[in-house]
C-alpha cells in the first residue's frame, strides 16, 4: 500500500466545517467510528486535524472495536459478548485474536451463551480455513449480505499473521489489498472495499470502485505493522550480527597484533 | 425473523426499492436504534444498536422515504442472550450433548449448532424419550425446518438429517413431552477441521542476543589477552 497516497486520500475526506473525516468521498456522512481509525492514522501525519477531531467528533468518544488497534483491552468490547455466533465473522476471530495477544491471555472460556473454550492457536486456525476457502487470496464470511471480500478483513488477519510471526503471510495479504489501491481520480489513494467476484459483479454494481475512509485506515495501519515488524527484525539482526562482528574483529586485531 | 441479541451492535440489509441516505429508519417499540445508514446497490444498509435492556420480543420497522412511510411488523426479534447456547460444531468434540433449556414453547429453547464455514454435514439427531413427544430442527436464520415440523416419536429415537451447513440447526422439543436428553453426532471431515496454528519461531531477538552474547565474550577475551601481555 502506498501509504503517502492513502493518507493523501483521508486528508481529501477531512471537511474543515465539520471538524471531521467523511465516510467517503461525496457522501456526507460523518461517523465516529470512522474518524476514531482515522484519528489512529492522524496522530502521525496530521495531528492538528486529530486534535480537531478530539475536541469535536471524537469528543469523550473511543470506539470499542478500534481502540484495541491502540492496545486499549479496557474499552474493547469482546466480540463473543456481544454476538454468540461470531465465529463465523472473520473480522470477529481476527479481533478477538489480537484482543487474547493486547491482554496476554493465551486463551478464555465463551460466556455462558456460547461456551466454547478457544485459544490464540485456534482462532489463528479458523482464518487459516477461513482464508482462500471460496475464492483463492480472499478470506471469506459466510454472514456478509453481499458475496463480496473485504479488504478490511484481510488486513486484520495481516496484523494477526504478524503477531504470530507469519511474516510472509502478512505480506501476501497486504499485496492483495494494494491491487485495491485507487491510483488516479478523485478517490486515489483510497483502497477500495470490496472484491467482488467476477460472476457477480453484474449483481452488485454499486460495490465495485468504492473506497472509504475505515478500510483505508486500517489498511495504512497494516501496512505500517508490516513495515514496523521488518524494521525491528532487520534492526535486531543487525544488531547481532554487527555486535558479533565487533568482537570478533577486536579478537582477530588483537591476535593479530600479538602475532 | 432474524433474532439479535440485547446489547448487539449489528449490519443489516433491508432490500427494497426507492430508498435514499435521506430515509428515516426505526423500530418500535424502543430499545433497538439505527446508528448509521447507507445505500448500497438500492438496498438500504443500515448499523442497528440493540440497547442492553431492550425488550425482548418482536420489533416493527418503520421506513420513511420522501414522506412515504412503510412499515413491517415483526421484522427482527431481540433475544437474551443469556438465556441462549450456540455452540460452533468444528469446536466440539461429538456426539455433544445439547443442554435442555426450557421456554415457553419449547423445553430446548434457543439452543442451536452453527457452522463456521456453511459447508454440508450429516448430523446423527437421538433424542431420549420415554413417552410421547413433539420434536422438530428449526433454522431461525433461514426460517426452514431442517426436520418437521412437529414430528411425533413415543420413545429413543435417531435421525439422519442433512444439513447443507447455513444458518442455525436448532433441535427443538415441544414442552410437555417425555424427551430427557438430546445429544447430536457428526463427523467433520479431516480438510474440514480446525487446525492449532502455532506461533512461527522469529529468529531476529536470538540474532540479536546471541550476537551481543558472542560479541561480548569475544570482546572481553581481547581485553583480557590485551591485560595479559
Amino acid at each position: 500500500v502506498d501509504i503517502k497516497a492513502a493518507v493523501n486520500y483521508l486528508e481529501g475526506l477531512w471537511t474543515p466545517e465539520q471538524g471531521a473525516f467523511r465516510e467517503a468521498y461525496g457522501l456526507n456522512h460523518y461517523w465516529q467510528n470512522d474518524n476514531y481509525i482515522a484519528s489512529i492514522v492522524m496522530s502521525k501525519y496530521d495531528p492538528a486535524k486529530v486534535q480537531i477531531q478530539r475536541s469535536g467528533i471524537l469528543s469523550g468518544y473511543t470506539d470499542i472495536r478500534w481502540c484495541l488497534l491502540t492496545g486499549d483491552t479496557i474499552h474493547f468490547k469482546q466480540t463473543p459478548l456481544i454476538l454468540p455466533d461470531w465465529m463465523r465473522y472473520a473480522d470477529l476471530v481476527g479481533l478477538q485474536f489480537l484482543y487474547l495477544c493486547s491482554a496476554g491471555l493465551q486463551g478464555q472460556d465463551g460466556p455462558p451463551g456460547a461456551p466454547t473454550f478457544y485459544t490464540r492457536e485456534t482462532l489463528m486456525g479458523i482464518l487459516g480455513k477461513m482464508y482462500g476457502l471460496e475464492y483463492p487470496g480472499y478470506i471469506t464470511d459466510i454472514a456478509s449480505p453481499f458475496e463480496a471480500y473485504t479488504m478490511y478483513k484481510l488486513c486484520i488477519y495481516a496484523l494477526c499473521a504478524l503477531k504470530f510471526n507469519y511474516e510472509s503471510l502478512a505480506e501476501e495479504l497486504i499485496n492483495t489489498v494494494t491491487q485495491f489501491q485507487i491510483q488516479s481520480g478523485p478517490q486515489a489513494g483510497g483502497i477500495k472495499t470490496e472484491y467482488v467476484p467476477p460472476d457477480l459483479q453484474s449483481k452488485y454494481p454499486g460495490l465495485l470502485g468504492l473506497a472509504n475512509c475505515e478500510t483505508t485506515s486500517l489498511c495504512i495501519i497494516a501496512q505500517e505493522a508490516l513495515n514496523s515488524y521488518k524494521l525491528k527484525n532487520g534492526l535486531m539482526t543487525g544488531f547481532g550480527l554487527a555486535a558479533a562482528g565487533a568482537g570478533a574483529i577486536s579478537l582477530a586485531v588483537k591476535w593479530r597484533s600479538q602475532r | 425473523m432474524t433474532s439479535f441479541p440485547q446489547g448487539a451492535t449489528l449490519d443489516v440489509v433491508i432490500q427494497g426499492t426507492g430508498f435514499s441516505d435521506t430515509s428515516i429508519v426505526y423500530f418500535s417499540p424502543n430499545g433497538v436504534s439505527v446508528v448509521r445508514l447507507g445505500i448500497v446497490d438500492n438496498a438500504l444498509e443500515v448499523t442497528i444498536s440493540v440497547q442492553n435492556n431492550a425488550p425482548v420480543g418482536s420489533y416493527e420497522l418503520t421506513i420513511v422515504t420522501a414522506g412515504q412511510v412503510q412499515t413491517l411488523a415483526s421484522a427482527i426479534s431481540v433475544n437474551n442472550p443469556g438465556s441462549q447456547f450456540r455452540l460452533p460444531v468444528e469446536l466440539n468434540a461429538s456426539p455433544l450433548i445439547i443442554p435442555l433449556n426450557p421456554g415457553p414453547t419449547y423445553d430446548s429453547s434457543d439452543v442451536y449448532l452453527y457452522r463456521m464455514f456453511a459447508l454440508p454435514l450429516i448430523m446423527t439427531l437421538s433424542f431420549q424419550c420415554n413417552g410421547q413427544s413433539t420434536v422438530e430442527v428449526y433454522d431461525a436464520d433461514n426460517q426452514r425446518f431442517l426436520l418437521g415440523p412437529q414430528i411425533s416419536i413415543s420413545n429413543n429415537t435417531t435421525f439422519a438429517i442433512q444439513w447443507d451447513g447455513s444458518g442455525a440447526f436448532e433441535p427443538r422439543v415441544w414442552k410437555n413431552g417425555a424427551v430427557t436428553g438430546i445429544s447430536v453426532a457428526y463427523s467433520i471431515p479431516a480438510d474440514q477441521a480446525i487446525p492449532s496454528v502455532k506461533s512461527q519461531f522469529n529468529p531476529a531477538p536470538y540474532f540479536l542476543a546471541g550476537g551481543l552474547v558472542l560479541g561480548t565474550i569475544l570482546g572481553l577475551t581481547s581485553i583480557r589477552s590485551k591485560r595479559g601481555h
